[in-house]
């Protein structure tokens, strides 16, 4: 029963999403296949891929929007198609884009929202909204984008779910905005919430993940923690010598992109760090750079068509 | 232009149905009349002439020779022309409004082209389609009065009936395009049009009914072409010389607004 | 329900204002009534002579023509197509405005079933039509009262108009079985304009047919007020098709409703 299960993961943490070999053809095109993949509770799950990859699909399946062709899900331990209505109590959704009914004002489309789960949010629903700085008495016909955005936020978050499940959060919001919100999805994370989200921008990723999957042609391609990723990933040297170098001196295994130019000379280091510091050490250095490797180019080497 | 070859494109199917749909009509009124009046009998014709002139109007009868097809066509005319101001009003106000409707405003509206040259080639696509609902109506008009009249003279008749027709749709499309040029909401044009044309045809059948109302028929499009009037009665040539001042001025107002008003994206 | 509660106050507004509509049109064609009954009486010895058929061409029944009731049934027709109009529009426009309006994704992701959303839909539009036949029949009570010198046979009354709601929710039915099985509907009124329209020419059609077989065909002809008006009653066959449509097309929703796929916009 446990797919793709994570050495070192903690075997006693329950999934809250569990998803089998999950397929959607959509008529003849393919949507997703044999995705498999669990959220467990209490951590904050990064899924991405490229545009047309099947995150959409996953997600939309997840919430019963549209209706597997095969393979199953689950949420809290329920069917998510079978369930869907009572998984759907402990789940906030902040779609992509965020469409309201004709001539709603903000307050009213949020009312309407938290009817639907039987609890007093009225509280909750000011306090998101004055972080937000969202005017509550404007009608949403009149609000920007981004400020639209806000209204998906506060429905998505006011009912304190279990399982928050968001679609590009942060498209539209401006850099202050992006923050607040960030740090409203780490508040509801220590307060227990698991989080899945899916997003283009690889480096928000990197800050709140702490596993992501990677989705590409509706297949997952790689499962794998944030850190482990740093870690087995290389290293960016630049060094910068007295002397121009020998075109061999880091002519080593693991050493790759080298580019020499003058009297500096740059590459990507992958292996033990202390054979190329012995290599670099032996040099007269004037200057070095040893950089962190930076997950969007990671990520970006799987989204391109040759892996 | 792109605009107009991409709207006529967009607007095929509905056209074909419109035309399939009134090719139907027009063969279930005319069967209406081998029915009945066709088998040479007056009696229909007595009985009709007997009846109260406010009844004559209700019913739409009295002043034509039910056994002449194309008189009798020209009861059935009403309901006719009824059709084609419907799809003539919701023609000239969707067309206009849809890039609102579908949020294509903001795609169109910044290209290197001007709101005037949008309303142009849209208008332009509209009197193409409503052309060509025209030559359907006339040819299966055409077709079936010719079937049922077996021989006796109509071709004239129905001329002046189908140049009624063009007019009808003409006058309702400029109400659809001057509604769409004023309002931001394409749902309220759309309803804006379609209620218009209902009250006018409403009033016709009252100033019909009810001779103390007949001022009534300023108001309404329809009582400007009474198929009564074109057939029989001798017609006044001030009716087409009103419609195309309203004409322009609908059209010319559509443009204005249109060109003034914010889009609503 | 929130679902219903919200349903209903979105389409309260548009729901009053055709209740203003159906009132008015009944209100015009009654004041009719009185320049008709002048003329009748000498018109309705003649009538008596003439064959049947001719009679149920013009849709008159003689004896009760000229009472206010039987006048009623008349313009009853054209009070219905009216509301099979507003029932249409109800009905096609409120599952798939979740889709034009792209609030799918809010409302389907909330904790409550798709049967459960489908449901609070349907209750709510049926309370709309039962507020507007009540409100409109009340109101027509009073009218048609007063035209008749305070004599009303309200038993008569009540189950003619009653038939205002049973030919509503059976268009209502339909265009809701519309509404869940089309992908996208951008435009409302012309596709329930359409059905609507296409329903009243099948009835036009049936009235003249001489087998009662096209009557099934069409709602417009399971409720004749004359029938209703002589006998009393309702004819079973028409009025058990009309339950089944309606059973057969909600059913037929709930099931495509629940299985569909709902797609990102």
């Amino acid at each position: 029963m446990q797919l793709c299960r994570i050495e070192g993961g903690n075997s006693r943490m329950p999934n809250t999403i569990e998803i089998h070999n999950l397929t959607k053809y959509y008529g003849r095109s393919r949507g997703i296949v044999d995705v498999s993949f669990d959220v467990e509770e209490g951590e904050i799950f990064g899924f991405i891929g490229p545009n047309g990859a099947g995150k959409s699909t996953t997600i939309r399946t997840l919430l019963a929007l549209i209706y597997p062709t095969s393979g199953s899900a689950s949420i809290f331990g329920m069917d998510c198609i079978k369930d869907a209505p009572k998984i759907a109590k402990r789940v906030g959704y902040l779609p992509s884009e965020v469409f309201y009914y004709d001539g709603m004002k903000v307050k009213d489309l949020l009312r309407y929202s938290a009817s639907f789960y039987k609890k007093d949010c009225s509280k909750r629903m000011k306090e998101l909204a004055g972080r937000l700085d969202l005017d509550l008495n404007r009608k949403i016909d009149d609000l920007s984008f981004g400020n639209k955005k806000k209204v998906g936020i506060v429905q998505g978050l006011l009912h304190s779910p279990d399982l928050i499940i968001l679609d590009e959060p942060t498209l539209g919001l401006d850099p202050l905005m992006q923050q607040i919100f960030f740090d409203m999805i780490r508040e509801e994370n220590e307060r227990g919430a698991t989080v899945l989200m899916s997003s283009h921008i690889l480096n928000e990723v990197q800050r709140i993940c702490s596993r992501v999957a990677i989705i590409k042609d509706g297949n997952i391609i790689k499962l794998e923690k944030i850190s482990t990723l740093q870690e087995t990933s290389y290293k960016r040297f630049k060094i910068e010598t007295h002397d121009k170098l020998p075109a061999d001196t880091f002519q080593i295994d693991g050493v790759s992109d080298l580019k020499i130019e003058d009297n500096t000379c740059s590459f990507i280091y992958r292996g033990d760090i202390n054979l190329i510091v012995a290599r670099i050490a032996a040099c007269r250095i004037v200057n070095l750079w040893a950089d962190e490797p930076d997950l969007e180019e990671i990520f970006l080497h799987y989204y391109s068509k040759e892996v | 232009m792109n605009i107009y070859r991409r709207e006529l494109k967009a607007h095929r199917k509905s056209l074909l149905i419109w035309c399939i749909g009134m090719f139907f009509l027009i063969m279930a009124g005319m069967g209406k009349y081998s029915a009945g009046a066709a088998a040479g009998d007056n009696s229909m014709n007595i009985l009709m002439k007997e009846m109260p002139q406010s009844l004559q109007n209700l019913f739409g009868v009295g002043i034509f020779d039910l056994t002449i097809a194309v008189e009798f066509f020209a009861i059935l005319f009403m309901y006719i022309l009824f059709m084609a101001a419907i799809h003539a009003a919701m023609l000239g106000a969707g067309i206009i409004s849809k890039e609102e409707r579908d949020k294509t405003a903001e795609f169109l509206l910044v290209k290197p082209v001007s709101r005037r040259q949008i309303m142009t080639a849209k208008l332009l696509t509209a009197l193409t389609l409503l052309a060509v609902f025209f030559l359907a109506t006339y040819a299966s008009a055409y077709g079936i009065l010719s079937y049922y009249s077996k021989g006796a003279a109509f071709a004239s008749d129905l001329m002046k009936l189908m140049a009624s027709f063009a007019a009808i749709q003409l006058l309702f499309l400029s109400v659809g395009a001057f509604f769409a040029g004023i309002f931001k909401n394409p749902k309220r044009s759309v309803a804006a049009a379609t209620s218009v044309m209902m009250v006018m045809y409403l009033l016709a059948v009252i100033a019909d009914i009810v001779e103390k109302l007949d001022f009534l028929k300023y108001l309404s499009f329809f009582k400007y072409y009474d198929a009564k009037d074109i057939l029989k009665r001798g017609y006044s040539p001030v009716y087409p010389v009103i419609s195309v001042i309203v004409i322009t001025a609908l059209i010319f107002c559509a443009y204005h607004f249109y060109q003034r008003r914010d889009m609503k994206i | 329900m929130n679902v219903f509660r919200q349903e209903c106050k979105m389409n309260f507004k548009t729901a009053l204002l055709w209740i203003l509509v159906l009132c008015t049109l009944g209100l015009i064609f009654m004041s009719f009534l009185p320049l008709v009954q002048k003329d009748m009486k000498t018109f309705l010895k003649l009538m008596d002579n003439f064959p049947p058929a001719l009679k149920a061409v013009m849709g008159i029944v003689t004896d009760t023509f000229s009472t206010p009731l039987g006048y009623y049934s008349f313009a009853f027709t054209f009070v219905a197509l009216c509301g099979a109009i507003q029932a249409m529009n109800l009905g096609v426009g409120i599952v798939s405005k979740e889709t034009r309006d792209k609030t799918a994704d809010f409302l389907l992701t909330k904790p409550i079933s798709r049967t459960g959303i489908l449901s609070a839909k349907i209750s709510a539009s049926i309370v709309l039509l039962a507020m507007t036949a009540v409100v409109y029949s009340v109101i027509m009570g009073f009218i048609i009262r007063s035209f008749s010198s305070g004599d009303l046979d309200i038993g008569k009354y009540l189950l003619v108009s009653v038939t205002l709601l049973f030919s509503q929710v059976i268009f209502y039915s339909i265009g809701l079985l519309v509404s869940v099985t089309a992908k996208k509907i951008k435009a409302v009124l012309p596709v329930s304009l359409a059905i609507v329209f296409f329903f009243y020419a099948l009835s036009a059609f049936a009235v003249t047919s001489e087998s009662d077989k096209l009557r099934f065909l069409t709602p417009f002809q399971y409720f004749k007020p004359v029938y209703i008006i002589q006998n009393g009653y309702y004819e079973t066959a028409y009025l058990v098709t009309g339950i089944a449509i309606v059973i057969v097309s909600v059913l037929a929703s709930y099931i495509w409703f629940c299985k569909k796929d709902v797609h990102s916009v």
